[in-house]
């Protein structure tokens, strides 16, 4: 074939195959990069199909086999009644990581259609988040069923935007043996430890850098005193005055059970409840404060009788009166564009988890606690050996986290001036003059 | 007589050759195309992006982006100065023992190799595995190794040699750094070794066995000959360890979050928590421009070092 003549340079066919190939390389470059930019796109614009973000835990591809063959049941049953494909997106187990990256796609209309939301966050999504309140008030879900510190984050009778599918609350745990009747204040608390950590046998509570321990150990003592994390116009809560005191008194109780010897600076190193749990199989505690998981992690780990050797009761507060604890749990959001996908995403989540036959069964599955008052009088539902002291907890004690984004970063200053305090790095004056600094 | 360029004389068609214009598949632009285009996407541009969101007070989802020099006001109160102090200890200190530590392991192997001592390939599958494990797995593992009681690996070792068995290795701010940069010198080694190791087996023996030979000491022998000859290696090597070390934030992340305190935060980690943690986009981008520039900077003194000490020796 002769070369292509142009009217002053030649294109042979080689130089053509090489430009189409350049060209075709970009355009392929330019789709790749697209389609990364697009991945976790919601899928909701095909009709009959939804996208499902969920925490793998929680999914058809939990580790918990209960759980896993559950939520494929369900999944099941809804494919086929409804012709709805469901596509399932696992999202990271870097919670943290995973929660910026789906604000971030809910922010630009991304997020899967139903994705699983952390529920001290879910505040920030609650603006992308659909109303999907014709499809609960059909199911019978009422905003006044989920526990009172839910119920902001759910929404209100005429607009639902949040699914809490289970929920969590901080306790203190307490060996019946060596504590017959548990402590309620501070001065209680000391005072019954003391002679049982001089037998080597220590009250602990999480102070590591990290959420769940200012969760066990600073939040409720915080709020027992009636002081609030952020104020009107998301002002610092602890800046000064009333809620100052309150934050001092509550890093200053830290260090009194570190100076009394009660607690050893190494609880500075837990990061979670769960850290706990070898010095709890070691035989090293008397008392602590973790989170309602603990009773279970305790048996999964093999330690003997937790019903009968382990107590739990309100976290002791300063007073001895007006107890504070802090729950938490993941929800549901519905993300998706339009509003068939909108209904179907919702209908597949109450389906599987918010419908109280589901929840109960979800949870009992699961070892958690339903965010739903009623199912806890569903048959279905079959709780651990603590669940009567943990409902009570979370309907008379609990609190949420501020939903602001202002309270990540307090949370991170609390976090080091917490954990300064426990490893004897700063004084509670300093290290709380030092969070104040950061955040102003 | 050599002929060189200019006494060639030029023919009347290579003369014609010279003024025709040249085919375009000589031109270098088009060859250099996709990888400028690649270059700009994947690297120019994020950093572009990154120095103009350290000018914003951006959030995650985009919010605050107005322009302001407010995230560079707020390095200081987020603990700028403590932070490069640590980074600087954590950095200096797994630099140093990561290459002494691989290159010394390197040579034992080659050695080893040499003498045709048995367990040499399992001491290199060994020491590479740590290579290969993810930063974060190593991080609980050292947690595990560190715990602070009974049940602690390196406590409980600690007392069955008449130690304490109640070490502080992670509660206690300063020790707590050693423990942090001790696991990721273990981590890092592997790869000085790996890099150290292929160096070493381009050393020609007969220059060792003709030195030996000569009476040399074996302390002369590393010095006169296998240094001089591994020298690419070991500076491309330091290199790799410094920006690698510089940006390690992962295995830290596991082991303390940076506690107790802000005792064990490098830049790194405050990137990644003031971004992801926190959702402040511009802060977290000041941070990773002072990140860059300490990783430039660091990289371009070494090239400088490395080349006046080139040309000194020519």
């Amino acid at each position: 074939m002769a070369p292509i003549t142009g009217s002053e340079r030649t294109l042979s066919r080689r130089s053509v195959l090489k430009l189409g190939g350049g060209i075709g390389a970009l355009a392929g470059m330019s789709a790749l990069l697209a389609a990364c930019g697009d991945s976790g796109a919601s899928g909701g614009g095909a009709s009959g199909t939804i996208t499902w973000g969920a925490q793998q835990f929680f999914s058809t591809q939990s580790t918990n086999k209960d759980v896993a063959a559950f939520v494929k049941k369900s999944l099941d049953a809804f494919e086929k009644r409804t012709g709805v494909s469901v596509t399932l997106q696992v999202q990271s187990s870097d919670n943290v990581a995973a929660m910026a990256r789906l604000l971030q796609q809910a922010s630009q209309g991304r997020a899967a259609d139903a994705s699983m939301v952390d529920s001290y966050i879910f505040p920030q999504f609650a603006q992308y988040a659909k109303d999907i309140t014709s499809v609960t008030s059909k199911a019978g879900v009422t905003v006044d069923d989920f526990f009172p510190f839910f119920q902001p984050l759910v929404g209100s009778s005429s607009k639902v935007t949040g699914l809490p599918i289970h929920t969590d609350v901080r306790m203190l745990y307490y060996r019946k043996d060596l504590v017959p009747t548990p402590p309620t204040s501070w001065d209680e608390l000391v005072e019954v430890a003391k002679p049982l950590a001089a037998k080597g046998q220590y009250f602990l509570f999480p102070a590591g850098k990290s959420e769940d321990p200012i969760m066990c150990t600073i939040w409720p003592g915080y709020w027992s005193q009636g002081a609030e994390i952020l104020g009107d116009s998301d002002t610092l809560g602890f800046a000064s005055g009333a809620g100052h005191d309150a934050m001092l008194n509550t890093l200053a109780f830290i260090k009194r059970c570190i100076d009394e010897k009660i607690t050893p600076t190494r609880v500075s190193t837990f990061m979670v409840s769960d850290d706990m749990l070898p010095d709890i199989i070691g035989g090293r505690v008397s008392m602590f404060v973790g989170g309602s998981w603990m009773a279970t992690n305790m048996e999964a780990q093999g330690v003997k009788d937790v019903e009968s050797t382990w107590g739990v009761a309100p976290i002791p507060s300063m007073s001895g009166t007006d107890f504070a604890t802090a729950s938490g749990g993941w929800m549901y959001g519905i993300f998706a564009k339009d509003a068939e996908a909108t209904t179907n995403a919702a209908q597949f989540v109450v389906d599987t988890y918010i419908d109280k036959g589901a929840m109960a069964q979800f949870c009992t599955a699961a070892g958690y606690l339903p965010a739903r008052q009623s199912v806890y009088e569903s048959p279905d539902f079959k709780g651990g050996p603590f669940t009567d002291g943990f409902r009570e907890s979370l309907a008379k004690y609990a609190k949420a986290r501020p939903g602001s984004p202002k309270y990540a970063q307090v949370a991170t200053a609390i976090q080091v001036a917490m954990s300064s305090v426990a490893s004897q790095s700063a004084t509670p004056e300093a290290a709380l003059q030092t969070a104040i600094s950061t955040l102003s | 007589m050599t002929l060189t360029a200019k006494t060639v004389p030029r023919t009347r068609a290579a003369r014609a050759n010279a003024r025709r214009p040249r085919p375009r598949r000589d031109h270098p632009y088009l060859w250099l195309a996709p990888s400028i285009v690649l270059l700009v996407a994947v690297f120019a541009y994020p950093i572009v992006e990154i120095v103009r969101l350290s000018f914003t007070g951006a959030n995650l989802v985009g919010a605050n982006g107005d322009y302001t020099l407010h995230s560079w006001q707020a390095l200081g109160a987020q603990g700028l100065g403590s932070i490069l102090g640590i980074t600087v200890f954590f950095v200096g200190l797994s630099i140093v023992f990561q290459m002494l530590l691989g290159f010394f392991i390197a040579l034992m192997l080659v050695e080893a190799e040499k003498r045709r001592l048995v367990g040499s390939v399992v001491t290199r599958t060994a020491v590479m595995t740590a290579w290969a494990i993810p930063g974060v797995i190593i991080g609980i593992i050292w947690r595990l190794l560190y715990q602070e009681s009974d049940s602690g690996i390196l406590n409980y070792l600690s007392s069955l040699v008449g130690g304490s068995s109640n070490i502080p290795f992670l509660s206690d701010p300063h020790v707590a750094l050693v423990s942090v940069t001790i696991a990721n010198i273990w981590r890092g080694t592997a790869l000085t070794m790996i890099l150290c190791y292929a160096g070493l087996k381009t050393v020609p023996n007969d220059i060792v066995e003709a030195a030996h030979m000569d009476g040399a000491a074996p302390f002369s022998v590393l010095r006169n000959i296998i240094l001089p000859t591994v020298r690419p290696v070991l500076v491309v090597n330091l290199i790799i360890v410094t920006v690698e070390t510089l940006n390690t934030f992962d295995m830290i992340e596991a082991l303390t979050a940076g506690g107790p305190g802000t005792s064990t935060q490098v830049l790194a980690l405050s990137v990644y928590n003031l971004v992801f943690g926190q959702q402040r986009l511009g802060v977290g981008a000041a941070f990773g421009v002072v990140l860059m520039l300490v990783n430039v900077v660091v990289v371009v003194a070494y090239l400088v070092i490395i080349n006046r000490g080139e040309r000194t020796r020519a």
